[in-house]
């Protein structure tokens, strides 16, 4: 089955069964590949894929077609994930007062060291180390790298997506990649 | 841009350069499946809630509740009405200066000494 945009949207808007297994099976990858970047965990990204699905599911009477659909999945699939990142703090936050929540501190405890699995495994710990790096970043710079570096978006691309300038994309990029070059020096050979 | 600058993303470029690659991961399998029946519980929530609270507004004993709490709503507002009546003619009550001007009597020219 190969459909052009419109027709893909055409058909979901529809509620062809078909047409959204096409776009899962289609998209799937790219979504998680950006949520596994910001959420740092796999079973976790995979839940948030889900919703992000679930999401475009419900609401894709509603896309107007202004963007890309790749665009639209892509913020959908950004704002799941810091939600999910928001929630996290909120529960680590609170779960250090409530000591008998042993589920949120397991959650969190396993995301210290993340190892992405397209990472080589000839030098993990530089990879444990990016990736905590990563975490550590300002929301917008965060994202512009992520989507630069794991799915090796264009800056017009990060800019339509995030919406704002080439050259704030372009700021984000160089000031996230400064702050990762400090943090990982001592990796470099 | 000054040449401190300049060699500065140079070097950050560089740095980046040499830095591997990273491969995409790929989606643990049989995503679908598990996608659809995480879809199928959302909707089966959203319906149940929403015709949960169709219902319960259709039952004439929430109807009644919902005319009753309008009506009340309705008399509260109208009652409260009068009391702004009330307000503007307490407003009209004499000021400071009118009861000065009455009792011919001025707070610089009253002796505070004790007499």
């Amino acid at each position: 089955m190969s459909l052009t945009e419109d027709q893909l949207i055409s058909a979901l808007q529809k509620g062809d069964e078909h047409a959204f297994k096409w776009l899962v099976d289609t998209y799937q990858h790219m979504v998680y590949n950006t949520i596994l970047g910001i959420v740092q965990h796999p079973q976790e990204a995979e839940d948030v894929a889900q919703e992000v699905f679930v999401q475009v599911y419900q609401s894709i009477a509603g896309f107007l077609g202004k963007s890309k659909l790749s665009t639209w999945l892509y913020r959908i699939a950004i704002t799941k994930a810091l939600d999910w990142e928001r929630h996290k703090k909120r529960k680590k936050r609170f779960g250090n007062l409530l000591f008998w929540s042993t589920n949120t501190t397991d959650a969190i405890e396993n995301c210290a060291d993340f190892e992405h699995p397209g990472w080589q495994l000839n030098n993990k710990e530089m990879g444990i180390a990016l990736f905590k790096a990563i975490q550590q970043l300002p929301v917008n710079q965060k994202i512009a790298f992520v989507l630069h570096y794991t799915e090796e978006l264009s800056y017009k691309d990060i800019a339509e997506i995030m919406a704002v300038s080439i050259a704030a994309v372009e700021g984000y990029l160089h000031r996230a990649k400064q702050q990762l070059k400090t943090a990982l020096s001592t990796y470099q050979q | 841009m000054t040449d401190k600058t300049q060699s500065s993303i140079r070097e950050t470029e560089i740095f980046w350069e040499t830095m591997p690659h990273i491969q995409r991961a790929t989606m643990p399998p049989y995503f679908y499946t598990r996608l659809q029946a995480k879809l199928a519980k959302s909707t089966q929530k959203q319906n149940s809630v929403t015709n949960q609270l169709w219902q319960q507004m259709i039952q004439p004993k929430m109807a009644a509740f919902i005319f009753t709490f309008f009506i009340t709503i309705q008399m509260l507002i109208f009652a409260n009405l009068q009391p702004t009546a009330t307000l503007s003619a307490k407003s009209n009550r004499p000021t400071l200066e009118a009861f000065a001007e009455e009792y011919n009597f001025t707070f610089s020219s009253y002796n505070y000494t004790k007499k």
